[in-house]
């Protein structure tokens, strides 16, 4: 199974333990993403338990991108997690939708609170996350949901980071082993800005462009209103700050009905909205799952 | 936030382009963006920024600019 030498005995072990807590549990349901974490943590849970006592959950919103979504079910394919679609309704929510600096927590109890009863109905032991122990010093109000519902972060427990899980994940010849982080489309909205349907399809609809410009590395559009800020991974910033390079950009995302468009001269920052409204510390909730 | 503070510190960098607030965003508008291009410049450019209390700077093409036939800096 693990064919890497290169990776740390350390987090073996750790996966070993990690294996050995998910046979004990008998069965799960993992709050699915298709992202790194909750890819791994599926797969593993695969290993562990055979896939008839593991149900993996994708919650549907209009927070979650297309290509999101076709991810996970691509990843889920390829470790044979069988799946279910959950539509949530987050955006229904006046909490989740004024954006408050605590909006995850909003979107992750409605989640949760739908989750955790299909786990009840089937008869599955535990509902588990993909929150590893990386993610213990960012600023994750949604992980106060997980608690507040039962839900139980194994990758966390192990103390599994995220660097580790990236190796395992190679390991196991994941494809997700090397995908961006990406969380829900809601993040590129600032803190204070109404969540609504049409920012998140504008959001979508740019980076959808941008990534058609052969962009392959982390990539924000961040919503200011008239004005799209893009953020791109350092070592791609370069080549677009030039006027013809530019001008492709800002009529790529134009497309998504932006008025203005402006580069982002440090380039890619998870979190970066929490920065600019000097909320915690620099981190992004992902999709949760 | 001062754009106009940022607008001459940029200038001492030998950066040229319209500063513009948005939020807590400074955005220099400019036809030539690769004066961004050099890292060391472009740190210097971020950190007058935040000087000047703005959280980021972003680049932003003259609403009139195709790439090619733009007021030089």
């Amino acid at each position: 199974m693990i064919a890497d030498q290169a990776l740390d005995e350390r987090a073996l072990a750790k996966e070993r333990a990690l294996l050995d807590w998910l046979a004990a549990r008998g069965s799960v349901l993992v709050g699915f993403s298709g992202g790194v974490d909750s890819t791994y943590l599926a797969a593993c849970a695969v290993e562990a338990l055979g896939p008839d006592r593991v149900l993996g959950v994708i919650g549907r919103s209009a927070s979650l991108s297309r290509v999101q979504w076709t991810s996970a079910r691509e990843a889920a394919d390829h470790i044979g997690l069988p799946v279910l679609e959950l539509d949530t309704e987050e955006l229904a929510d006046p909490r989740y939708e004024s954006n408050p600096g605590n909006r995850c927590y909003f979107c992750k109890t409605e989640l949760w609170t739908r989750l955790v009863p299909v786990a009840r109905a089937r008869g599955l032991a535990a509902v588990v996350d993909g929150t590893n122990a990386s993610d213990g010093t960012d600023y994750r109000p949604g992980a106060a949901a997980a608690r507040e519902h039962g839900v139980e972060s194994p990758l966390a427990d192990a103390g599994l980071t995220k660097d580790e899980i990236r190796s395992l994940s190679r390991a196991r010849k994941l494809p997700t082993w090397s995908q961006p982080s990406a969380p829900c489309l809601a993040s590129r909205i600032p803190y204070g800005t109404a969540v609504t349907p049409e920012r998140l399809r504008s959001v979508e609809q740019a980076e959808q462009a941008v990534r058609a410009l052969g962009i392959s590395g982390d990539l924000r559009v961040r919503h200011h209103g008239s004005v799209a800020r893009v953020e791109l991974a350092p070592d791609e910033l370069s080549q677009w700050l030039d006027a013809t390079a530019l001008a492709r950009l800002t009529a790529a995302v134009r497309t998504a009905g932006f008025r203005r468009v402006a580069l982002d001269a440090r380039g890619f920052r998870s979190g970066s909205l929490n920065v600019l409204a000097g909320i915690g510390a620099p981190a992004e909730t992902g999709t949760g799952t | 936030m001062s754009a106009a503070g940022l607008q001459s510190a940029l200038e001492a960098l030998q950066l040229r382009g319209d500063v513009v607030a948005h939020g807590p965003v400074a955005i220099l508008v400019t036809g030539h963006p690769e004066q961004l291009a050099e890292p060391a410049l472009r740190e210097a450019a971020l950190h007058a920024a935040s000087v000047h209390g703005f959280r980021t700077l972003a680049v932003e093409l003259p609403s009139d600019a195709s790439g090619a036939h733009v007021p030089g800096p």
